[in-house]
């Protein structure tokens, strides 16, 4: 014998339209969304199958108690003793029956007229049920169509837009199940946030909401969750994340060191548990991208490491020296420098650079220019001279003129590249 | 940032004149000078045989230098 819950509809007196007994009327009764006939029962033991159709007695009552079967949804479909419809309710199932589970769609009630791909329109005003935001389950010739309200106004009809999740409906647009949440106000709860003690393994699995506190200073090597959960942790103290492959697979597949108010999202896809992300309260990268250091700036070859202002200048392709200067009156005055320590004026066009920072060898690169004046001297070059000097520490020149006269001049440049110290 | 310049007298009788470029520290005016001066001995800017002079402003030098290789420290 089957358990039964007693049935909400037809256990009390039903009236025909004009006020009296619907004496005759008929109740079929079948299993939900179908034509398939279910068998209801006569009392609360269950041992006693109903007939189906039930016939109405002249009181409008059936002669038996109507039990539904616990755990199955029923239709129940009335109709006049000539067997013309006069209502069908469908999703019935018995009262307290907390065994069955209800459709995610429920049926509007209402019947679309197709408009286009994308809307149709509904007698009346439907815009509280039809409201935006919530999803709708459509119809149509070509099957079955998904999607979300995305416009829903009333003017002598509802007009309804939605954006399918795919395809476009039909003229054979026939009938609306809506989802059983609606937008406007969801029956989803907002969970408390929960603590969980740190352990070598934690586990996500119970989490009731979200998100969770994870307290204390234990290391976690493992951390269980169920296949496709998305969980949110704060950390509220200083312990040691592992890594494992599969068991706590962290960024950059290293340990990480938690302080107070880092957080971390995790997701498990039945095979390994991935640490997606990991914020630090202090908002620094928890896997840092480190300077280049001066080797690593000489050596020219690294893609994983940045170059930071105070090495920058090892790059082979970056300028170790450069001075601007005039020299055509007074001592030589400069404009600007880099890494020079000094200038020192010998005697036209002569000069000599300091440093600051020496070379490793004598063997760098100079350019020199420069904007000189008077014959000859608009193509400046650097003498080969016998106080030419080009040492780690120091750098000599003198400035000629095309006719190999010593020249002073404006704007003299001097740009040194190589390998520093 | 001084407006100092060292002065050299060379064995040819020539005169060289530093200006200098690198920052001043946390230093007076005569350390830092000194500092600058040392440097380009020590690194070979100014040969050992040259003689510093006492510093003079920049202000004081002669601006013409159409006999710039003729001037000579005092």
């Amino acid at each position: 014998m089957p358990t039964v819950k007693l049935s909400p509809l037809f256990n009390s007196q039903t009236l025909k339209s004009t006020g009296v007994p619907a004496s005759g009327h008929k109740i079929n009764t079948y299993a939900a969304g179908s034509s398939s006939a279910l068998a209801t029962y006569t009392s609360a033991s269950g041992d006693v199958t109903q007939e189906n159709p039930i016939i109405l007695n002249s009181n409008g009552l059936p002669d038996n108690e109507i039990w539904l079967q616990s755990g199955l949804i029923y239709k129940f479909v009335w109709t006049d003793e000539n067997n013309v419809v006069i209502d069908t309710f469908d999703n019935i199932s018995g009262i307290n029956d907390t065994s069955t589970s209800a459709s995610q769609w429920q049926a509007s009630g209402v019947t679309p007229t197709y408009v286009s791909g994308t809307s149709f329109t509904l007698p009346g005003d439907q815009t509280t049920e039809f409201h935006v935001g919530r999803k709708a389950q459509l119809t149509v010739s070509a099957g079955t169509k998904y999607g979300t309200i995305t416009a829903s106004a009333y003017t002598t009809l509802t007009t309804v837009t939605v954006a399918l999740d795919s395809g476009a409906l039909d003229s054979g647009l026939s009938g609306i199940n809506l989802s059983l949440l609606r937008a406007d106000h969801p029956a989803i709860p907002i969970v408390a946030s929960v603590n969980i003690a740190s352990a070598s393994t934690i586990d996500l699995t119970a989490l009731k909401g979200d998100a969770a506190h994870i307290t204390g200073t234990t290391s976690i090597t493992v951390v269980t969750m169920v296949n496709g959960q998305v969980a949110d942790v704060i950390f509220d103290g200083i312990l040691t994340l592992t890594h494992h492959a599969t068991n706590n697979n962290l960024p950059g597949s290293a340990n990480i060191t938690t302080a107070a108010g880092d957080r971390a999202r995790y997701f498990y896809d039945g095979a390994t548990v991935y640490c997606l992300s990991y914020s630090r309260a202090n908002g620094t990268s928890v896997v840092p991208v480190l300077a280049a250091t001066q080797t690593q700036q000489e050596a020219a070859s690294s893609t994983g490491v940045y170059a930071s202002p105070g090495t920058q200048q090892f790059h082979p392709s970056a300028a170790k020296a450069w001075v601007i200067y005039d020299t055509r009156t007074g001592a030589a005055a400069i404009s600007a420098s880099y890494n020079v320590s000094s200038l020192t004026d010998n005697g036209t066009g002569d000069v000599t650079v300091n440093f600051t920072a020496p070379f490793s060898s004598a063997n760098y690169a100079f350019v020199g220019s420069g904007s000189g004046s008077g014959a000859g001297a608009n193509s400046l070059v650097i003498g080969d001279d016998s106080t030419f000097t080009k040492a780690t520490n120091a750098f000599r020149c003198v400035w000629r003129s095309q006719n190999g006269t010593a020249t002073d001049a404006n704007y003299c440049s001097l740009v040194f590249y190589g390998d520093q110290a | 940032m001084t407006t100092k310049r060292i002065v050299w007298k060379r064995p040819d009788g020539g005169v060289s004149i530093t200006t200098p470029v690198e920052a001043m520290g946390d230093e007076t005016e005569t350390e830092y000078l000194d500092r600058i001066a040392k440097k380009a001995q020590a690194d070979g800017a100014i040969p050992e045989d040259w003689v510093r002079m006492d510093n003079i402003d920049a202000a004081d030098i002669p601006t013409d230098r159409s006999m710039r290789d003729a001037w000579e420290a005092a």
